[in-house]
């Protein structure tokens, strides 16, 4: 790191302070790096000699009294591990190679080149099961989902399986690279039963960084071990396994490394003490320096792939977590609807079962993407809103299927839906009759028309209204109306009338006013009557309306 | 060496170091890492909280060779604060020695 680029990191670090103390506190460090400048050290080195520079700033600002926990800057900690993981690696990377060029004969270059060859074969060959993988996987989709819901997941599916992809490429050919640089004999079946063997002489000896033990915890176990012993079969094979594994690793682990690591930093805050330079603090370390380069792309690889994975779960997350928006939404809704009289409980509860659900989930990759510092329990509302959401969909389900008594169509039937009744022949010729019975009739001559009315409309003419509460009905509950038409246009009434009928269980309807405005119309309120209890006889000349 | 002991000691020794005469930071941790054997990078945080906390204060000095350099003075508080970590450690450090050779104080008597 430059003195430049040091500066401004420990000045982003500090900025809770107020300026003229950062700039107090810059000034002072810049002093010392001059002073170190001056007595020969380069400025990386001059940098490197404060340690890490997250312990540092945390150091200064406990001398303020500012405690940590309340201050890590989180809404940059994806970008600047994945950043600084990627500056890291470069460098590590450029510095280690040109070393190491240095000290290749012609014969370990053809060597080198022949096994980037393979490697460039292996990737190829190692494409085909992925793009299988991605086809299946788009194709599966495209059958489940809609189409405007496939497009996107599509994608965002193409995406992971390459980067997943990607990631593999890499750490093969960092492998390869370094089995190159070794000057090492190679069988091919080295090659074949240890894939993943990254071997930057590691040696015994002092820690070179301040940060080893962080560093370790962060890398998987395999790498780990190999940097702190000598370079042994089972050991790469232990790397091999563990190198394979940082891809299929699990989210428990991978928050786990990341949790212990904060945990470590939190508890013990004065880490740079631990491990101090192996030499005189001030003079350069050459070998402490080469390993720190070494060991920096193995540390840069993997805090790369875990940088990649967390930004994978991220990505996982925004569906979700929109997902969970929508449902918490439509919980809402059916609330007010609720309290509006619609009674869907079922559906109300499997919203607030999902989106209890999705929270979960949400909650969980979070917790990969930024470890959080206190372990909350996810198991008990997981199983809550699984319960809730296990009652919902029944119960949902039965709601729905007594609506099927009354079909949402025959409720809501074209507004003017017509019946032509036949009518029964009166004795009296100029009359016909049309009746049908009815319960609890209450008759309005108001055209306003409330809950579950029938309303008849009734040609032009004139009509007579015959309430008939004989008792020759055998069912006194019955009531029946009759409607006569008299005089001369009982003829047409004869031949047919068309009555228009609407009926509603709940809810207005629309009428034009005016059409119905006239006395010739019969307002006749039952107690909900439906289309489906209106029953024509078998002579179709009878009309009823029953329960 | 183990960490927490170096952690411990650390303010005395800072503190000493200060006393004896006026210092700078690069050349204090010079003077420090003679004593024990730490990293600059959990000193200068440390200056800083002394500092704040007025154990020292800081003036600055013109320097021909690069910017003007910070130094530190130890206050009266800051030699306060000193004298009794010393006898606090001194006192400490003899009831660990005796402890370690065998026994306490009433035990040893016990024993001669």
């Amino acid at each position: 790191m430059s003195k430049k680029e040091f500066l401004e990191k420990l000045e982003h670090k500090l900025h809770l302070l107020k300026q003229d103390e950062i700039q107090d506190i810059l000034d002072e460090y810049s002093g010392y790096i001059d002073n170190k400048l001056q007595e020969g050290k380069t400025e990386d080195e001059a940098v490197a000699d404060f340690g890490n520079l997250d312990d540092l700033a945390r150091e200064i600002l406990s001398a303020y009294k500012i405690d940590d926990k309340y201050t890590h800057d989180k809404s940059r900690d994806i970008i600047d591990n994945v950043v600084d993981i990627m500056t890291q690696g470069i460098d590590s990377a450029v510095t280690y190679f040109t070393q190491h060029f240095n000290n290749l004969s012609v014969e370990a270059v053809i060597r080198l080149v022949a096994l980037i060859l393979i490697a460039l074969v292996v990737i190829g060959l190692i494409k085909i099961p992925f793009s299988l993988l991605e086809t299946l996987a788009t194709g599966l989709l495209r059958v489940i989902l809609p189409n405007f819901l496939a497009a996107p997941l599509n994608l965002f599916v193409r995406l992971a399986i390459n980067l997943i992809y990607l990631c593999l490429v890499v750490l093969l050919m960092a492998s390869f690279i370094s089995r190159g640089l070794e000057n090492k004999e190679l069988a091919l079946r080295d090659l074949i039963e240890k894939p993943f063997v990254f071997n930057f002489h590691w040696h015994h000896g002092d820690a070179g960084t301040p940060r080893n033990g962080t560093a370790d915890a962060l890398n998987p176990d395999g790498i780990t071990k190999a940097k702190n012993t000598d370079d042994k079969a089972g050991e790469a094979l232990a790397q091999a396994e563990a190198a394979v594994e940082i891809i299929d690793r699990t989210e428990a682990e991978i928050t786990q490394t990341l949790e212990d690591e904060d945990k470590r930093i939190l508890e013990d805050p004065i880490d740079p003490l631990i491990q101090p330079r192996a030499s005189h603090p001030y003079y350069y370390n050459e070998e402490g320096f080469r390993k720190k380069s070494g060991r920096g792309i193995g540390k840069a690889a993997a805090r790369l792939m875990i940088g990649i994975v967390q930004l994978i779960t991220l990505m996982i997350v925004i569906p979700f977590g929109l997902g969970e928006f929508v449902f918490c939404f439509a919980f809402g809704l059916l609330i007010f609807l609720l309290f509006q009289g619609a009674k869907l409980w079922g559906v109300t509860l499997i919203c607030l079962g999902l989106a209890g659900i999705f929270h979960s989930v949400v909650s969980r990759l979070w917790r990969i993407v930024r470890p959080a510092a206190k372990k909350r329990s996810l198991l008990p509302s997981l199983i809550a809103s699984l319960v809730i959401t296990g009652i919902g969909v029944p119960w949902m389900m039965v709601e729905f299927s007594r609506y099927q008594e009354v079909p949402i169509s025959q409720d809501f039937p074209e507004l003017v839906q017509t019946e032509t009744i036949h009518l029964t022949p009166t004795e009296e010729l100029d009359q016909v009759r049309f009746s049908f019975y009815y319960e609890d009739v209450v008759f309005r001559d108001n055209p306003n028309l409330g809950n579950g009315s029938l309303q008849l409309t009734l040609p032009p003419g004139q009509y007579k209204q015959q309430t008939d509460l004989s008792d020759s009905l055998q069912n006194q509950e019955m009531k029946s109306l009759n409607i006569y038409a008299v005089g001369d246009d009982a003829e047409e009434f004869k031949n047919g009338l068309k009555i228009f009928l609407r009926g509603l269980r709940e809810g207005k309807w629309y009428t034009s006013e005016a059409f119905y405005a006239g006395p010739q119309t019969l307002i006749v309120e039952a107690s909900q009557p439906t289309l489906d209890q209106l029953e024509f006889d078998e002579n179709q000349s009878l009309l009823m309306i029953h329960r | 060496m183990n960490a927490q002991f170096k952690k411990g000691v650390l303010d005395l020794v800072v503190m000493v170091v200060v006393s004896q005469h006026d210092i700078y930071g690069y050349e204090l941790v010079k003077r420090v890492c003679e004593v024990v054997e730490v990293n600059e990078g959990t000193i200068y945080p440390l200056l800083k909280r002394m500092t704040n906390e007025k154990y020292f204060e800081t003036y600055l000095v013109e320097s021909t060779e690069g910017p003007p350099r910070k130094y530190y003075r130890i206050t009266a508080l800051g030699l306060t604060t000193m004298n009794q970590l010393k006898t606090e450690w001194l006192a400490f450090s003899k009831q660990l020695n005796l402890f370690l050779e065998g026994g306490t104080h009433d035990e040893q008597e016990g024993i001669s």
